[in-house]
């Protein structure tokens, strides 16, 4: 049987774009999940997420993501190894986890799935407030379809 | 000479808190310390159903939200002239309650301990300071295994919350007036079945660890003293009595400053903008403060501004709890506890007050609530209603005082045309990490780092000692994943 697939939508919805992640996932929720697949609002807590992480055969994160783009771009990253999030995110805490920590220390201890997907929206703003930054807004959809067809397994 | 050292970040505990001491003669002689990121969360409150606040706030933080959650809620009660019934407080105490236990065994094993145990040589336990590891090499891999061990207690921790929270990390169930769960034997169950594991951990392996690194490092039982006040709200509502100054609860609110145990109250608390980059104003009570960020502040170094009680700074937290529940016996399990592992340690009282005090003061706490929630969730009575419902008000105020696992957290609400007009929160790692103030008085932390020793300025490891002992918490970090490198040229999408 194949093993159930995570998404995981990360960030804090305090801080405009910031909180993409867990708009994703909200979107996602309500238009219906395919099945076979869970999804879960992580908040500012993935460290806490860590051994829900093992249960799955795939995991795809969603969380805000600086490349260096224009807002609302989307980004995606296959996680293989320890070294492709290496230097990534260096001043976040274990308290406030960051993504690259979580998927160190759930490396470390065996509780990463088979396969790690990072979907990402470069934000435009940052500031304290609970609404998505228009061309973040006007992103969403695009980052909502592009993880259900990961989820279904027609990703690219 | 006298050398200055920055330590930023101080990695493990969060990114957002530096630390700048100068070093002369080998000690500390002054530090400070700094909050580098503006949080200006209550901003988005205002002029929203006072209601939502109680989700809100949970926000705040990825650490405590359970906490948020249960202030917010009392200064909801409050506001609004209620009080949960006897199945409502039981459940928020058990919610809140296996939060502290995730919380303390997430610090030891996760935070601190690897600043006295040496981990593997492979992320997360790297990069490290290269601090004096004194355990024997079969202790220390004993130790580094429990941290695994402790993920999977901390899985359960949350696994208890949820059952009577509805969802982790950001509970759904508190509610103003109580909670929405409703109770059946088979939650019940479920949260004892974990509790039996959990308080299993506690004893044979949380406590025994703390007593193991604390008798190798006795040192550290002197180190990272600090001042001579500590505050606790108090926590775990014992009886519902509609005025929290007069309520019940298991770990009690109180002060002690130079040994003795005193009252609070919350008309003295007042916060400090004079070396925060906020723009100049005298302390204000949170009910009246205002938050404008001023960058160019000069003398300003931190985000954080410096809450004072009567004018003086104060240490809260799980140090902070134990002395205000065992100075005059207030708990006396606490109390029997503390006792129990100062004598086998051969240490002093007066040595709680330090770095190993500090972990000492977690662990026992986290043994005797464990031990009382046993209790506690035998206590729900399965038809009994968990909440009282309300009418809300054109206008009113609000308070709630209330001790997350890390020290006291208060929430000040103020309800206008049935809205948020203000709200105002004063979280634990802004007593602890708080600048200097007006008066010149260094912060917590900034006064325990005063005579650290430091004899190599690059590896200044009793430092990050003792700033996590403290367990510090920054909330509202932004969490962005920054790619750099290759990852710049990897799958782009759009």
């Amino acid at each position: 049987m194949e093993r159930k697939k995570l998404i995981a939508g990360v960030g804090n919805i305090l801080l405009g774009d910031e909180g993409v992640g867990v708009h994703a996932v909200r979107e996602l929720t309500a238009q219906g999940l395919p099945g076979g697949v869970d999804a879960i609002d992580a908040g500012t807590a993935l460290g806490d997420l860590l051994g829900e992480f093992s249960r799955y055969g795939t995991l795809i994160l969603v969380d805000a993501v600086r490349g260096g783009g224009k807002p609302g771009d989307l980004y995606r990253f296959e996680i293989r190894s320890r070294g492709d999030l290496a230097g990534v995110a260096a001043p976040l805490s274990l308290h406030e986890f960051g993504v690259a920590e979580a998927l160190d220390q759930a490396r470390a201890l065996s509780l990463l799935p088979p396969r790690v997907v990072l979907f990402g929206m470069e934000p435009g703003s940052l500031a304290p407030g609970m609404e998505l930054s228009a061309p973040c807004a006007r992103a969403l959809p695009e980052l909502v379809r592009r993880i259900r067809a990961e989820a279904l397994g027609c990703g690219i | 000479m006298p050398q200055k050292i920055v330590v930023d970040p101080l990695t493990r505990i969060e990114g957002h808190l530096g630390v700048e001491a100068v070093v002369d003669g080998g000690k500390v002689v002054e530090a400070r310390c700094a909050g580098t990121l503006y949080r200006g969360f209550e901003q988005i409150l205002a002029g929203r159903h006072p209601l939502d606040a109680v989700q809100i706030t949970q926000r705040f933080c990825g650490v405590c939200p359970t906490a948020h959650a249960l202030a917010s809620a009392q200064c909801l009660d409050n506001a609004l002239g209620i009080v949960p019934p006897h199945n409502g407080r039981v459940i928020r105490n058990l919610i809140q309650g296996a939060n502290y236990i995730q919380s303390h065994i997430l610090h030891f094993y996760h935070l601190a301990a690897l600043d006295f145990v040496r981990g593997p040589e492979f992320p997360p336990f790297i990069p490290r300071f290269e601090a004096d590891y004194r355990l024997p090499e079969k202790v220390s891999q004993e130790i580094v295994g429990h941290y695994v061990q402790a993920l999977h207690i901390r899985m359960k921790a949350h696994e208890m919350s949820a059952v009577f929270s509805g969802k982790m990390p950001h509970c759904a169930s508190v509610v103003p007036g109580g909670v929405t769960v409703t109770p059946a034997v088979d939650k019940v169950t479920t949260f004892l079945w974990r509790l039996k594991e959990l308080r299993e951990f506690i004893e044979n392996v949380y406590i025994p660890d703390v007593l193991t690194v604390a008798g190798v490092y006795r040192d550290y039982a002197e180190i990272g003293r600090g001042g001579r006040r500590y505050l606790s709200y108090g926590a775990f509502d014992m009886d519902s009595d509609p005025d929290v100054l007069k309520r019940t609860r298991f770990f009690q609110m109180g002060r002690v400053v130079d040994g003795k145990r005193a009252p609070v109250d919350p008309a003295k608390i007042t916060e400090d903008v004079r070396h925060a980059w906020y723009r100049e104003a005298p302390p204000s009570h949170p009910s009246k403060e205002t938050t404008e960020p001023d960058r160019k502040k000069e003398g300003a170094y931190s985000w954080l501004k410096a809450p004072r009680y009567d004018g003086a700074s104060y240490e809260v937290g799980p140090l902070a709890r134990a002395l205000v529940n065992t100075v005059d016996g207030a708990n006396p399990a606490l109390a029997k506890a503390v006792d129990g592992a100062l004598s086998e340690l051969r240490l002093k009282r007066e040595n709680l007050c330090s770095v190993m005090g500090r972990h000492l003061a977690r662990a026992l706490e986290t043994k005797i609530l464990a031990d009382a929630m046993a209790d506690w969730v035998l206590q729900i009575k399965l038809d009994e209603p968990v909440a009282v419902g309300h009418k809300m008000p054109e206008s009113a105020a609000g308070m709630g005082l209330w001790d997350a696992s890390r020290g006291a957290l208060g929430h000040w609400i103020s309800i206008r045309n049935q809205k948020i007009e203000r709200y105002q929160a004063v979280v634990p790692t802004t007593w602890n990490a708080s600048p200097h103030d007006g008066k010149d008085q260094p912060g917590p932390i900034e006064a325990a780092l005063v005579g650290a020793p430091v004899e190599d300025p690059a590896n200044p490891f009793a430092v990050a000692r003792i700033v996590r002992s403290f367990d510090p918490c920054i909330a509202c970090a932004v969490h962005l994943v920054t790619p750099r490198g290759r990852l710049l040229a990897s799958a782009r999408l759009v």
